[in-house]
């Protein structure tokens, strides 16, 4: 798309409610909701705001609460699913719903999604905290062990699917972390601006936690395309030297590498030919590269 | 609170500044979005509270707020601005540009305002609030390749406006 059209697009957003407009409409909207309170059960709906990771949510979140429920009898495992710090289902959210969760992750790149789909819980549950003015101290702390604790787990986990060789798993799910950690970013910075005094300190430090995740999984995605690059370049360069041993040879200087030769040696003292980029044989089938590398 | 409650107010933090805009660009009247939006919001915290479900909040709000702006054209009718100029009454400055924020903001949903009525609303609600398609077909009751089909003549005429001037 168009420069100028994005840069109109994105000038259109900044305009927006003010704090004391926004303050006012929640106020009131507030009051409207005690005067006519819900008829809902407390915790009928599953919250979309407190399971953030989509691309994890459909394919574990359903068979690992219905595999508790069964255990434990009634909608105890699913009513914690929407638990943050502080309510009395939490630990259990914590310490039974997301430990089958990642029992149940069949693959590799599964895992590594589990693992960040718990570590962008955390954030979300932060958020809705904040978004409430129930963020203090100590849920905060809690909040940032957790989310560090399982961020390295994803780390560890997009580390083995590199070991494996799966780098495209190991980029999908990076990536995706990383977007997702972006726009909590972004919420945090809303949340920053309209929050009260008191929490300030408590959003802050999670948003910078988020700022230093984003980067360090950027760098990690980083450092591991430049090995994967230098890799197949060393790969190359191998292959490249192969080359000049067989024009060495050619030249009739050397015998004895294990380059076999068809025909007329006339071609070998040509320039560069289209076949060979190196300038080498034409004549003569040589070993493909491939079978060099050993690949 | 419960988890719904929590659910409720989550969506006035995600969805509220979007809303406000959009209602802003159709009704350009700030004082009348503002309460438009909170109008939405408690109809649809009224909806839920009936013991209604809604799936997800952000296109149910746009549906909602889409009515309201219907229902608001229709009461506007016989005093918009719009009438009022086609009546030979000299406006001066278009007092919509009082009541933005700030001047590329301004600039902007002017420009956007220029565009052809059909490619208006899902421009806007494509490129400036971020809906998908298939929320936008759930808000506005259109087609979604329809929609598809607006937007892609919407930019060429916008590329157009850029260009040519208006």
């Amino acid at each position: 798309m168009d420069t100028k059209i994005k840069n109109i697009f994105k000038a259109a957003q900044d305009v927006s409610l003010t704090e004391a407009e926004r303050a006012h409409v929640l106020s009131t909207l507030q009051n409207f909701m005690k005067e006519h309170p819900s008829a809902h059960p407390q915790h009928s709906t599953p919250s979309p705001y407190t399971n953030v990771s989509l691309f994890l949510r459909v394919r574990y979140v359903v068979p690992v609460t219905l595999i508790l429920s069964l255990v434990l009898g009634g909608g105890t495992a699913f009513a914690a699913e929407g638990a943050l710090p502080g309510d009395t289902l939490y630990p259990m959210k914590i310490h039974l719903n997301e430990k089958v969760e990642t029992l149940l992750a069949p693959t590799p790149e599964a895992r590594a999604e589990v693992a960040a789909a718990q570590a962008l819980r955390r954030v979300s549950e932060a958020e809705t905290l904040a978004a409430h003015g129930r963020l203090d101290a100590t849920t905060t702390e809690e909040i940032r062990q957790r989310f560090s604790l399982k961020s390295e787990e994803l780390k560890r986990q997009v580390q083995k699917l590199e070991d494996d060789n799966d780098h495209a798993g190991a980029d999908r799910v990076s990536v995706h972390f990383e977007q997702e950690l972006d726009t909590h970013f972004n919420a945090f910075v809303g949340l920053d601006e309209r929050s009260a005094t008191a929490t300030r300190p408590e959003i802050t430090t999670i948003k910078d936690d988020i700022q230093q995740r984003i980067k360090h999984v950027s760098d990690e995605r980083m450092k591991a395309r430049a090995r994967r690059i230098k890799d197949v370049q060393e790969k190359l360069n191998a292959g490249t030297d192969i080359h000049t041993q067989i024009r060495t040879t050619s030249d009739g200087e050397q015998k004895g590498d294990s380059v076999e030769q068809n025909g007329s040696d006339q071609g070998r003292k040509d320039g560069p030919t289209p076949e060979s980029p190196e300038g080498g044989q034409e004549n003569g089938p040589i070993l493909p590269l491939p079978a060099q590398l050993g690949l | 609170m419960s988890t719904y409650e929590r659910d409720f107010i989550q969506a006035y933090h995600d969805n509220a500044d979007a809303l406000f805009r959009y209602c802003l660009f159709k009704v350009s009247d700030r004082e009348r979005a503002i309460d438009l939006v909170q109008e939405c919001f408690t109809k649809t915290w009224s909806y839920v509270a009936e013991g209604k479900t809604v799936d997800s909040f952000k296109p149910f709000l746009y549906r909602t707020l889409n009515n309201l702006i219907i229902d608001e054209y229709r009461r506007k009718k016989d005093t918009s601005l719009d009438a009022l100029v086609d009546q030979g009454f000299d406006v001066g400055m278009d007092p919509r540009e009082a009541l933005l924020d700030s001047l590329d903001g301004k600039r902007a949903v002017a420009l956007l305002q220029k565009l052809p009525e059909e490619y208006r609303e899902v421009i806007y609600l494509r490129f400036v609030d971020g809906l998908s398609f298939a929320e936008i077909a759930d808000a506005t009751g259109e087609n979604t390749n329809t929609l598809t089909v607006r937007a892609h003549r919407g930019i060429k005429k916008l590329k157009e406006l850029i260009t040519y001037g208006y």
